[in-house]
């Protein structure tokens, strides 16, 4: 609980699911939002079936609880779908579900972003680099 | 919780708190010290001992003491009042950015009055250098504004070389002392300081009140902003609050009794505070002197983190940051970029501070939960790297 940010955010920014990188990244599509020179930033990376769906997301956050609520909320939201069922996800919904304030809507326009980024990148092909990072919730 | 925030505001010494009592009930010294009665001239009586034994200690005579609201009161009679008066004398007036808003709002009214305001640029440890006070005093300056400890980051400025300065050149010095007494020692007679503003509830007294020291030789004057009883010899009409004026003084006596063991006391926790986080966490920051540092503040940016989430997440941790949240959109701290520290570092800062009663555990607390706090976080972030 606080009383400064929607339960749905604090929940999401103390427990971040699906928080992190995948150690093997063979498959994974990686998508940015947010530029080196601008602080906040959300990577979302998904690894996708041979089908479209998107069986598993992770997301890595700098910024507000707002913005790291945000990269695990739409983790959730993606994974099991099919990419081009989400790719037009609705800015106003995500407003909506973590009760963005005005100030906070940029969280929601960086979300798009990096989803759109994510699915129009190509999957890498490298082999696994050791020590990157972590695949585990 | 852990209350590492002595420096918004500290729990009242239990004496101060007991002094106090004895001027509220019926029983008790709650007359008018305007009264003609005894009952109000035993009250006034307490008033003027408050005053000798608080000008006693800042090296004042007790005529040179106005009893106020508290430090913000005291800046802006210093300011606006001092400015009014000695108008003739010169219309610049010279401060740093990283003075409190007590001090900066005062001067931007002024600045719509006619003044020129002249920026005294620090270090970037926030200290003035006296080639900066020097090179912004002009022939006709009137007043230049300093604070003795710095809020934000606990950095102590050279008063008495100022003091030298201004001197020299005929130009009044107010001094904003709110975070100093009881950290520091204080002189305003051998300082040569014009003006100097205090509060009480940093030290351990009430909150709602302060003190103007106003030089009695040379005489300064101010205009007065409030009008009324015409009482503290007309310069700050208004009843005056016996039980805070009796309090803040019990305190104050109390602070500068354990001075000398306390700044050793709290140097030693700063410390170690600073040790602790400098050696679990690579890429911090400290933002201060340690050259000219009160004991009380540890002041640390933490790059690779966001401070607002660094704030949400401290749930256990009574600090302030960086940041001013004067609304939704909080601004980062204008002490710290006028340090010449970037937008991000300024706002992802906690100031740390300590008082009387912050104990070794307090500290070790505070290190455990700030540590993990910044490791989550960085660990969250992508690109970050432990070395820079």
């Amino acid at each position: 609980m606080s009383a400064r940010y929607p339960d749905k955010v604090w929940k999401f920014f103390r427990e971040p699911k699906r928080a992190g990188r995948f150690t093997d990244g063979r498959g994974v599509r990686t998508g940015r939002a947010g530029t080196p020179a601008s602080h906040a930033q959300l990577q979302l990376q998904l690894r996708m079936s041979g089908d479209g769906r998107i069986e598993e997301a992770l997301f890595q956050a700098l910024g507000c609880p707002y913005l790291i609520a945000t990269g695990a909320w739409l983790c959730a939201h993606v994974t099991g779908r099919r990419g081009e069922s989400v790719r037009d996800l609705d800015g106003q919904a995500i407003v909506e579900q973590l009760q963005l304030p005005a100030v906070k809507r940029y969280c929601a326009v960086m979300a798009r972003e990096a989803l759109e980024a994510a699915l129009d990148a190509p999957a890498d092909t490298t082999p696994a680099s050791a020590g990157t990072g972590n695949d585990d919730e | 919780m852990i209350y590492l925030d002595y420096a918004a505001t500290a729990p009242m010494r239990e004496d101060a708190i007991e002094a106090m009592r004895r001027c509220l009930g019926a029983d008790a010294q709650f007359a008018n010290p305007s009264s003609y009665h005894a009952p109000g001239q035993a009250a006034a009586q307490l008033v003027e001992q408050a005053r000798e034994r608080f000008a006693a200690l800042i090296g004042a005579q007790p005529g040179e003491i106005i009893w106020t609201s508290g430090a913000t009161e005291a800046n802006n009679m210093a300011l606006l009042g001092g400015a009014a008066f000695h108008k003739d004398r010169g219309r610049r007036i010279a401060l740093a950015r990283t003075e409190h808003k007590s001090v900066l709002d005062p001067c931007r009214q002024l600045a719509g009055q006619g003044f020129k305001l002249d920026w005294l640029d620090t270090d970037s440890e926030g200290r003035i250098p006296p080639e900066a006070v020097e090179s912004a005093l002009k022939d006709d300056s009137l007043l230049l504004s300093a604070m003795l400890v710095n809020n934000e980051t606990g950095v102590v400025q050279n008063i008495p070389e100022m003091a030298g300065l201004c001197a020299e050149r005929g130009v009044l010095l107010h001094v904003d002392a709110a975070q100093a007494l009881g950290k520091l020692p204080l002189d305003c007679q051998r300082w040569e300081v014009s003006m100097m503003s205090f509060s009480a509830h940093k030290f351990g007294g009430p909150k709602g009140v302060g003190a103007l020291y106003l030089r009695g030789k040379p005489p300064v004057r101010v205009q007065p902003l409030v009008f009324g009883g015409g009482q503290e010899r007309g310069l700050r009409s208004g009843t005056l609050a016996v039980h805070q004026i009796v309090g803040m003084v019990r305190a104050a006596e109390l602070a500068e009794a354990a001075r000398e063991s306390e700044f050793q006391r709290l140097a030693g926790l700063r410390q170690r505070l600073w040790k602790s986080l400098r050696e679990a966490l690579p890429r911090i920051r400290l933002n201060g002197s340690e050259g000219a540092q009160s004991p009380h503040v540890l002041n640390v940016s933490f790059e690779g983190v966001d401070g607002e989430a660094l704030r949400a997440d401290l749930t256990g941790l009574a600090v302030s940051s960086g940041s001013a949240c004067t609304s939704e959109q909080a601004e980062s701290s204008y002490v710290l970029r006028a340090m010449g520290r970037s937008d991000a570092l300024a706002d992802a800062s906690l100031r740390f501070s300590f008082g009387w009663p912050t104990t070794e555990k307090d500290i070790a607390e505070a290190a455990r939960q700030v540590i993990a706090t910044v490791r989550r976080l960085r660990a969250l972030a992508p690109d970050w790297e432990e070395a820079a």
